[in-house]
């Protein structure tokens, strides 16, 4: 299960820059790809390791033979996680998406469908977690009817499961509030504790482990007594009841009994029919052995050439991400499923302040706003085209504005480029064409290419050096305009 | 999101009853209990946090002024967040807002640090601040507690005046003068020989017996001159279009003439028909004429209060008229206005003849003359225009 979340994760990083029809053919080759791991995964457990036999057994009953118990024990989860994975990425990265927009968007607008997704993500969770407690709590009842059945079924590990995800969904909820407070934060320009994230992660641990050390001090046994006695009178409450029952319908039930006394001696219930025996087919029969032979090389060709046809797919889609899950990388993309989580622990925000302060010594020292600069917490890594360009996009407005060039808070990128482009009339056009590019990447779904990022690049390098021209020939420019 | 930790924990604990799993009964109790520590937590911090703010309440124009605020836990568990919001005046930074964001250890204090700048004379709350928190789950709405606002006094502009023709009719003070009528036996400034006429008790008999002569002490002669300051904030008596600059420069000519007046060791006092920001309700109490720093400074803090009105309760000669009748002898009014019309020049002729040397101050870039100005000359009312506080500095 992790391994196929861990890929998930991975695909759908990868599927991003995808359009629709690209990506739902993508879907169905990972899907086949992983039945059939899976299948080979569960014959090695369970030990069916002749082929030829299990390929025989297959060309007879096929569903029923491929689709065995382990199979699907091993299927069932494997498609919970990877359809929860995608399902909970994909919110994820809308969550970040949309919280980029507090820049342009009214606050509140952001804030309502931040907490729409946040109310998606957790609602979800705590439904799995609902029918996970289910299923463990009921799969751990030993079911034992006297010849019929004897299933004396115990999911190991049960409580771990539930208590792990239990925290997970608590984390999950912390990080979600920081950043929908931090997007407010950052909203309201306030200047913000570079080592909030850090606490934030350490309080709600703390908690955590306050809250479980008292509920282990905490007398269960007593706990289940009571509800072992709750149950009791429950039980009483029920005999109660049902006995008025069986009082007030007594008499229609002698009514009933008086009526049909006379069909007693009758073997089965008036007014059904009688069962008869199933009629059994004849059996057909032998066919040719060309037919045979023919219908095993179709049914094995249409059955390869599925397996192939998908296997290619995602392995030459995946080509270039594969060779690159090594540790740095696979930590790289656990980092983007818990972005939030890792911004406590490592402070990204600190390093990327860090990196900008650099930056700014390096280059020629020049006065800048005395107003503390606050950037939010934003990927700087593009793993596509369209998100090279939006960083492109940000970086310029960032850049503008420390070159007093600011961004209003109620501008539009269409005013802004109007501001931009009367400051920088020779590069009008170049401006033009970045707000452009970054409209269509932000806000429509058209597929942009490496070459059109790159473009961006060059036009965006041009403005920021004409901007720095002109701060440094302006004697103004160290006085940001006031918003 | 409060509701569905609720079911989550009811659904924890059913099942547990029902089946009899211990790790469900103690899941819900770690859900139920994080939920309550989550809904006490915030009240609870805030409930234990005591913050101060700190600055230096009495300023003058174009001064800095760090605000320090100090937070303190007293408590044992942290705050996760707290939002620290400090307003303040626009007129005192170029944002409305001090806004911080900090979490605090148990038992620790932070100390926060911003500037203000004293830009002009005004009376200004810093404050009220406000602190929000709340939990760590998003499980309660943010808290809010805070302390109120603080006042800063900024001065006006006192503008050292360099030799000004402060006329007074009230002999023997602090203050040399030209005329030998008001001659000052406490200023001895030399001797000289006997005339006839003198008067015996300004023979000096030390100097006679040394010298053989009648010898007599020569005095300077000098004046007291006790101020008053007619301060119109009548925005009505101003021209339409120096309404604001107008009434700011007589606020600044009157703060730089009770300073001179107080560094000369005369006594000063003020009477306007303004709003004190302290006093909404009625006409400010009158000022009477003192001596002294203190003094000065309670001049200064009324004229950095100090507002104009559209409709006072009085107007300028009301208030000449009601008021030169508990004046002293002598006394020089300085009248600060924005116009001179016949009326004013008749109520200053009235004042005159009853001792009281009185000045007319036009301040403004626009200023009405609704007489000739030489009207005022005729009857000895000088009459004098400050345009700028350029003006005032060549004074």
């Amino acid at each position: 299960m992790i391994g196929i979340a861990l890929v998930a994760l991975l695909t759908h990083t990868r599927t991003r820059s995808m359009d629709t029809s690209e990506r739902n053919a993508f879907r169905i080759s990972e899907g086949i790809t992983y039945l059939v791991v899976l299948k080979v995964i569960s014959m090695i457990i369970s030990g069916q390791t002749n082929l030829v036999e299990a390929f025989h057994r297959w060309q007879v009953q096929f569903l029923e033979s491929i689709f065995d118990l382990p199979y699907i024990t091993s299927l069932l989860p494997g498609m919970v996680a990877w359809g929860y994975t995608l399902i909970f990425a994909d919110l994820y990265d809308e969550f970040e998406d949309r919280r980029q927009d507090f820049r342009w968007d009214e606050l509140g607008k952001v804030q309502n469908s931040l907490k729409a997704i946040r109310s998606k993500m957790v609602g979800g969770n705590v439904a799995l977690l609902v029918a996970l407690v289910f299923l463990l709590a009921f799969a751990n009842t030993p079911i034992d009817i006297p010849n019929v059945v004897s299933l004396p079924l115990t999911v190991k590990s049960s409580a771990a499961i539930v208590i792990l995800f239990t925290a997970f969904l608590l984390i999950q909820l912390a990080i979600t509030q920081l950043s929908l407070l931090r997007t407010y934060w950052e909203h309201d320009r306030s200047q913000i504790d570079v080592s909030i994230n850090r606490k934030w992660l350490m309080y709600s641990l703390v908690v955590m482990g306050v809250a479980g050390v008292i509920s282990l001090f905490l007398p269960t046994d007593y706990s289940r007594q009571f509800f072992t006695l709750f149950l009791w009178f429950s039980s009483i409450l029920f005999s109660f009841f049902s006995l008025l029952l069986y009082l007030l319908s007594y008499p229609f039930l002698l009514l009933f009994h008086f009526l049909f006394a006379q069909d007693e001696s009758s073997p089965s219930l008036p007014g059904l029919p009688a069962i008869q025996p199933p009629v059994t087919a004849a059996e057909p029969g032998p066919l040719p052995l060309w037919f045979e032979i023919a219908k095993t090389i179709i049914l094995w060709g249409i059955i390869l050439g599925i397996i192939f046809i998908a296997g290619k797919r995602f392995f030459s889609t995946t080509s270039t991400l594969f060779p690159k899950i090594n540790r740095k990388v696979l930590f790289q993309k656990m980092r983007d499923f818990f972005k939030a989580l890792f911004h406590f622990l490592f402070g990204v925000k600190i390093l990327i302040q860090e990196q900008i302060a650099q930056l700014k010594l390096q280059s020629k020292p020049r006065q800048l706003s005395s107003k503390p600069s606050f950037r939010p917490l934003r990927s700087r890594r593009a793993h596509n085209a369209r998100e090279k360009i939006l960083n492109l996009y940000c970086d310029l407005v960032d850049f503008a504005g420390d070159h007093g060039l600011q961004r209003l808070r109620n501008q539009t990128p269409y005013q802004y480029r109007s501001f931009l482009s009367s400051a920088l009339p020779d590069l009008s056009s170049e401006i033009i064409d970045i707000t452009e590019i970054f409209i269509e990447a932000r806000y429509s779904l058209h597929p942009l290419d490496e070459n059109t990022a790159s473009r961006i690049a060059s036009e965006t390098l041009l403005v920021k050096k004409a901007i720095k021209h002109n701060a440094e020939e302006s004697p103004f420019n160290s006085i940001p305009r006031s918003s | 999101m409060s509701e569905l930790v609720l079911i989550v924990v009811a659904i924890f604990l059913l099942i547990g009853a029902i089946t009899g799993e211990t790790y469900l009964l103690v899941l819900g109790y770690l859900m139920a209990g994080a939920y309550l520590l989550a809904r006490w937590w915030p009240g609870h911090s805030l409930k234990n946090l005591s913050a101060r703010r700190d600055f230096p309440d009495h300023v003058f124009p174009g001064e800095i002024i760090p605000v320090q605020i100090t937070i303190k836990n007293h408590s044992i568990l942290p705050v996760v967040w707290l939002a620290v919001r400090d307003l303040h005046p626009i007129d005192l930074s170029d944002v409305h807002t001090f806004k911080q964001v900090i979490t605090l250890s148990p038992k620790k204090s932070v100390h926060l640090k911003y500037f203000l700048k004293a830009n002009h004379r005004g009376y200004f709350p810093v404050g009220p601040m406000t602190l929000e928190t709340s939990d760590l789950f998003g499980w309660t709405n943010p808290i809010q507690s805070g302390i109120p606002a603080s006042f800063l006094t900024v001065y006006p502009t006192v503008i050292p005046l360099k030799n000004p023709f402060l006329p007074s009719n009230s002999p023997i003070g602090l203050l040399a003068h030209i005329q030998p009528l008001y001659e000052d036996p406490n200023r001895v400034v030399g001797k000289r020989e006997y005339q006839q006429g003198d008067p015996l008790r300004k023979v000096d008999w030390k100097a006679t017996a040394t010298q053989q002569k009648l010898q007599v002490k020569t005095y300077e002669p000098s004046t007291d001159l006790e101020t008053v300051i007619f301060l119109n904030l009548d925005t009505e008596a101003y021209h339409p279009r120096s309404r604001f600059d107008g009434p700011e420069l007589a606020i600044v000519a009157a703060a730089s003439i009770a300073a001179w007046s107080v560094k000369k060791r005369q006594a000063v006092g003020i009477i306007t028909n303004g709003l004190d920001i302290l006093n909404q309700t009625g006409q400010i109490r009158p000022i009477a004429p003192r001596k002294g720093k203190q003094h000065l400074m309670r001049l200064l803090e009324l004229l950095a209060r100090v507002k104009t009105l559209s409709s006072p309760i009085l107007d300028l000669n009301q208030m000449i008229n009601q008021y030169r009748q508990e004046l002293g002898w002598g006394t020089t009014l300085f009248v600060l206005t924005g116009s001179v019309d016949e009326t004013l020049i008749h109520d200053l002729r009235v004042t005159q003849r009853m001792g009281l040397k009185p000045i007319v101050i036009l301040c403004g870039w626009f200023v009405e003359l609704k007489v000739p100005i030489h009207n005022g000359l005729v009857y000895e009312i000088p009459v004098r225009i400050l345009n700028t506080e350029e003006d005032l500095k060549a004074w």
